[in-house]
């Protein structure tokens, strides 16, 4: 009896409960929208607006910090993010996704819709760059579009490059690989975090958010890094290479 | 009283949200001629159709360690019978038009279904100019031929038998000369169900025949799994591969040993004979790029390259080694061009060495 009784209320606890859970679901939300963009200053032709041109020799500062600029050109970019996620007033985190690949020449991976996010007040953009060395182990991915692009050799370390920089330099046949990642199993993976002041109050429509990164920034502030390549049982320039990435590598510009 | 107060719970449940899923009875069977997709409740209503109740056996593929999930078409599942169906018509001369050239005869097993010539003669004496790619692990291919032309193996099928400079029949000649042979009659029965022996059909079986062409069990495939060891000199070229010395991992890695995209390795200086991918998407940046092959098996596959210009392995190091020649399209990923990797007599022995290691003789002797 006493049983019934108890599953009985059980049921109409349930019941009650699931048409709670499908209230919650009227409540709209902002859609997030988000593009990626790569940037050259291109000094001293100013003519252009700093969108990268591939596969064109611009002209750049010199990564040696001087004011006599250098040519290069960028042929191919492929990078990793992970963890991303926006952080609220109260200092909570919403996970947005988990890592994306972006590829320079492949216009699709250039958009990413992250669908609907819920009411609050954020104040800063979070992202990973490259894979966290937890997860950044050989052939941990064999299923995602990255595998074979991104594969970083078990000789070296093992996972997946950060990222693949690949141009000319000084002139169309010498060629420069700003290859990063775990150079001999060293997490140089970094986080970027960026202000921003977005408040989903409602239905607010589509929010844009660009990511830029600004190609040049690579290789100076802090560290002036020459053109090399060869660079991937280079620890000093892993290191290098990362300071420069935190410092201001990324802009993010946010559209409502 | 409780057990009304139960009733009352029951309906409850059922009635508190509108937007629960209706039961709607019908049949749920997906095989069975009255299945619907919108009942989701069977009720024992299925009809079988007699014709439709053939049986075949899955072919199981064991993902090798390292590889992807196989890319299979969702409408062509892979079975015992399509793939000894489609083994009997690659070793087929009747699928060209005088009945002397089967695929076998460019794709030989001695050579990893690869030909030692630079180039073959189709069934008209014409020559060709490409070399005849090796079937390996194809499965995982995103494209096929050496430009990328055909996205699928069953696409890529229906070319060989019209290509004047292969076999040089037609679709329509084929069906019928299959059509003639009750021992195909019955298999493409049993297989596919069919009645009538089609184009379609053949390219199926011939596709799910080179998706059971798997490689995976070279010297270095046990090395990896701790049953050999291997040589000094082939660990030594094992990391002259996969470090930026002779750096061709950024081009043949993981383990598939290619990495399903186009690039120009920096044979010629410009003015190139074939224009590989910038034939198929007409953008001049490809002009000169080629599908990158895997070097799996590669110690069985030469003559080397799109248009097998290198009858050794030898020689194929000595062209990374120098650099390879520089144009405009060339990958960047052959940084030292111009300079060359500048290895040592003994370090391009060991390179060959260490390629020789992902021969998988099984393969060639199944
Ligand atoms: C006359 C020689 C010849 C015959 C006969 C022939 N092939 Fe080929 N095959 C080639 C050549 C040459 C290529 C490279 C073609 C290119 O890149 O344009 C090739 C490429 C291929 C490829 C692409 C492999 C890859 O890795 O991209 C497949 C698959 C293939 N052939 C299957 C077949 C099948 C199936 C048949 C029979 C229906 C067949 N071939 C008959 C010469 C031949
Ligand atoms: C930039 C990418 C790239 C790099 C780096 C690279 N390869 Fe290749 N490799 C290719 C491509 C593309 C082809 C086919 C080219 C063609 O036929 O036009 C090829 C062909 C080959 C072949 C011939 C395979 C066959 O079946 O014909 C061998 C062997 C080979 N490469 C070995 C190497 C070795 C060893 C290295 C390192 C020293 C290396 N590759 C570096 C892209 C690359």
């Amino acid at each position: 009896m006493k049983i019934i009784n108890y599953s009985s209320i059980l049921i109409i606890f349930l019941s009650i409960s699931s048409c709670l859970i499908e209230e919650n679901e009227t409540i709209t939300n902002a859609s997030l929208d988000f593009s990626f963009s790569h940037s050259q200053i291109c000094l001293p032709d100013t003519s252009t607006d700093n969108k990268l041109l591939l596969d064109k020799l611009i002209y750049s500062l010199s990564p040696d910090g001087s004011i006599i600029p250098e040519l290069y050109s960028v042929k191919n970019l492929n990078y990793l993010i992970s963890n991303i996620s926006l952080t609220s007033s109260d200092g909570s985190n919403f996970p947005l996704e988990d890592i994306y690949f972006v590829d320079a020449l492949n216009q699709t991976s250039l958009t990413l819709n992250l669908g609907e996010i819920p009411n609050n007040i954020y104040t800063h953009f979070n992202f990973q760059f490259g894979l966290d060395n937890s997860i950044n182990l050989s052939n941990n991915f064999v299923n995602e579009s990255f595998h074979t692009t991104m594969a970083w050799p078990e000789m070296m370390g093992g996972g997946y490059h950060y990222m693949k920089l690949e141009g000319a330099y000084q002139n169309d046949s010498t060629f420069y690989n700003t290859h990063t990642g775990p150079s001999m199993g060293v997490d140089y993976s970094f986080m970027v975090s960026k202000e921003i002041a977005l408040n989903v109050d409602g239905d607010l429509g589509d929010i844009s958010f660009d990511l830029n990164m600004i190609i040049d920034n690579w290789y100076k502030n802090p560290n002036d890094i020459s053109f090399a390549n060869a660079i991937m049982m280079d620890m000093q320039k892993q290191m290098q290479f990362k300071m420069n990435g935190m410092t201001d590598v990324f802009t993010i510009e946010l559209n409502k | 009283m409780i057990r009304w107060s139960l009733y009352f719970c029951i309906a409850l449940l059922i009635f508190s949200c509108k937007k629960d899923p209706e039961i709607i009875f019908g049949c749920t069977d997906e095989n069975a001629v009255n299945w619907t997709s919108l009942a989701n409740f069977d009720d024992g209503s299925c009809k079988y159709d007699s014709i439709n109740n053939y049986q075949t056996t899955p072919y199981i593929i064991t993902t090798p360690y390292g590889f992807p999930d196989m890319l299979i078409p969702d409408d062509n599942q892979m079975t015992v019978e399509g793939v000894e169906l489609g083994r009997q018509l690659f070793n087929d001369p009747r699928l060209s038009k005088n009945n002397s050239l089967s695929c076998a005869g460019c794709h030989n097993q001695n050579n990893s279904f690869s030909s030692p010539n630079q180039y073959n003669v189709g069934v008209d004496n014409i020559m060709g100019f490409r070399n005849a790619s090796a079937l390996i692990n194809l499965g995982w291919n995103t494209s096929f031929n050496w430009d990328g032309s055909a996205l699928t193996l069953e696409e890529q099928a229906f070319e060989p038998v019209t290509n004047p400079i292969e076999m040089h029949d037609t679709w329509q000649n084929v069906e019928s000369k299959l059509n003639n042979d009750s021992n195909y009659f019955i298999q493409f029965k049993n297989t596919f169900n069919i009645e009538y022996i089609d184009s379609i059909h053949i390219v199926k079986a011939i596709a799910q025949f080179e998706r059971s062409l798997i490689s995976v069990d070279s010297k270095y495939d046990k090395w990896r799994k701790g049953e050999v060891q291997l040589s000094l000199s082939e660990l030594n070229g094992y990391a002259i591969f996969n470090t930026e010395k002779g750096d061709c991992f950024h081009c043949h890695g993981t383990e598939m040993f290619m990495d399903n995209l186009f690039h120009n390795n920096g044979l010629d200086a410009g003015n190139f004979l074939d224009l590989g991918l910038g034939n198929i998407s007409g953008n001049p940046l490809d002009n000169a790029k080629f599908k990158t092959p895997t070097v799996r098996n590669v110690e069985f596959t030469g003559p080397y390259m799109h248009d097998g210009r290198f009858s050794t392995l030898e020689e194929v190091v000595e062209h990374y080694n120098s650099g390879g020649n520089y144009s405009t399209t060339i990958d960047p990923l052959m940084k030292k061009v111009g300079i060359g990797l500048q290895l040592t007599n003994n370090e391009k022995n060991d390179l060959v060495n260490f390629l020789k290691t992902l021969s998988d003789n099984s393969y060639i002797n199944k």
